[in-house]
C-alpha cells in the first residue's frame, strides 16, 4: 500500500458519519428531504399529463423550455445537455415521465423510512444535478447539498430507521452481511 | 468506541481517493477547474464595474435579476436567499465585487498549482453554490459536481503539484505536519 496517503480522518467526520448518536440529526434532514420528494412524486403521479393517459406531455414542455435556455451569451443550459435532450431525452419523454414520477415517490419514501439511504440520497443528488443541468434551479441546490451530507453519512443516517436493520443483514459488496454468510447456517 | 458503526470503506474509494497512481486524473479535472475560474476572475479583474471605478455595479445588477427571480407560482430563488441578498450582499455589493473577483482568481491558482486543493475546491463549491441559489445555472453544476470530487480526493487531488510538498509539512489540525515538529 506504498501509494496510500495515509492521513487519519478527523474526529468530527467519524461522528458525523459513523456515530449512531448523530442519527436523530440525519433523521431530521431525512424526514424533510424526503417529504419534499414524496410530494412533488404524488403530483406527478395523480397527473395524466405525468402518469397515465397524456404521460409525456408535461417532460415534453419541460425539455422544450430547457432547449430554450440553451442560446444566447450566457446560456443556463449547455450545449452537451441540450444534445442530450433533443436526441435521448425528448424521444423517450414517456418512459422519463413515469421513471422521474416515481423516482421521486421511491426516493421519498426510501428517505423518509430510512431504507438504503446512502442509495435513495445518490438517486434524489441525481435527479437535481439533471434538473439543474436543465435549467432550473428551485430548491435543488439545497436538496443536492443535504443528500450529498447523507451520502457521506450512509453508515448512520438510516439508523433511526430500517437501515439499521438492513444493512448488517443485506451488508456492502465488499463485506457481505449476515444473509449471505453462510457460518451462520 | 461502541456507537461508531463500522463499516470498511471499500477498495475504489481508497484507490480514488487516497492512491497518488490516481493523482493524473485529478490533476485534468484541476487544469480544466482551474482554467475556468481564472479566466471567469480575470475578466471581472479587468473590468471596472467589478474592479476599480465603478466596483459593485455589476454585483448589484446581478442581485437585482435574482431578486426579481423570487416571485411567482415556482420562484427559481427562494425567499430566504432572496433576504440575504437584499439584508446583507445588496449593502456590501463592493465588498462582495472584490471577494469574488479575488476568490476566483485564488481558487483557479491553488486548483492549477494543486496548493490547499480540497478547501481552493470547497471555495470553489461554496461560489458555485451561492450562484445556483440566485438562480444562475450556468456552468455551475457541472463545476460544483467535479470540485466534490477534489474535495473528496484531498489527500491525492494535488499530489501532482505543491500539496505533494505542502500537506506532509504543514498536516492537518488533529495531526500536525513537520514544521511544527
Amino acid at each position: 500500500m506504498e501509494n496510500i496517503i495515509q492521513i487519519p480522518e478527523p474526529k468530527l467526520s467519524r461522528f458525523l458519519f459513523a456515530d449512531t448518536r448523530a442519527a436523530w440529526f440525519w433523521l431530521v434532514v431525512r424526514l424533510y428531504a424526503g417529504y419534499e420528494w414524496l410530494m412533488a412524486g404524488y403530483e406527478k403521479v395523480i397527473d395524466p399529463q405525468w402518469v397515465g393517459s397524456e404521460a409525456g406531455t408535461a417532460v415534453k414542455g419541460y425539455l422544450m423550455g430547457a432547449l430554450a435556455k440553451t442560446t444566447g451569451a450566457h446560456p443556463q443550459v449547455s450545449a452537451w445537455y441540450g444534445s442530450f435532450i433533443t436526441n435521448f431525452a425528448l424521444p423517450n419523454s414517456v418512459a422519463f415521465s413515469y421513471v422521474v414520477a416515481w423516482g421521486e415517490v421511491f426516493v421519498g419514501v426510501g428517505l423518509i423510512l430510512g431504507l438504503l439511504t446512502g442509495i435513495a440520497a445518490f438517486f434524489g443528488i441525481y435527479m437535481n444535478l439533471n434538473f439543474l443541468f436543465a435549467g432550473t434551479v428551485s430548491t435543488n441546490p439545497v436538496l443536492l447539498l443535504l443528500q450529498l451530507f447523507l451520502i457521506l453519512a450512509w453508515r448512520n443516517a438510516g439508523w433511526v430507521g430500517l437501515d439499521r436493520y438492513a444493512l448488517p443483514k443485506l451488508g456492502v459488496p465488499w463485506a457481505p452481511g449476515s444473509i449471505f454468510n453462510k457460518s451462520n447456517i | 468506541m461502541e456507537n461508531i458503526i463500522e463499516i470498511p470503506e471499500p477498495k475504489l474509494s481508497r484507490f480514488l481517493f487516497s492512491d497518488t497512481r490516481m493523482a493524473w486524473l485529478w490533476l485534468v479535472i484541476r487544469l480544466y477547474l482551474g482554467y475556468v475560474w481564472i479566466n471567469a476572475g480575470y475578466a471581472k479583474f479587468t473590468n471596472p464595474a467589478w474592479v476599480g471605478d465603478s466596483a459593485g455595479t455589476a454585483i448589484k445588477g446581478f442581485f437585482t435579476g435574482a431578486l426579481a427571480k423570487a416571485t411567482g407560482a415556482h420562484p427559481q430563488v427562494s425567499s430566504w436567499y432572496a433576504s440575504f441578498i437584499t439584508d446583507f450582499a445588496m449593502p456590501n455589493a463592493v465588498l462582495f465585487s472584490y471577494v469574488i473577483t479575488f476568490g476566483e482568481i485564488l481558487v483557479g491558482l491553488g486548483l492549477i498549482v494543486g496548493l490547499f486543493t480540497g478547501i481552493a475546491a470547497f471555495f470553489g463549491s461554496v461560489m458555485n453554490f451561492n450562484f445556483l441559489l440566485a438562480g444562475t445555472v450556468g456552468p455551475s453544476p457541472i463545476l460544483l459536481l467535479l470540485q466534490l470530487f477534489l474535495i473528496l480526493a484531498w489527500r491525492n487531488a494535488g499530489w501532482l503539484g505543491l500539496d505533494r510538498y505542502a500537506l506532509p509539512k504543514l498536516g492537518v489540525p488533529w495531526q500536525k505536519g513537520s514544521v511544527f515538529k
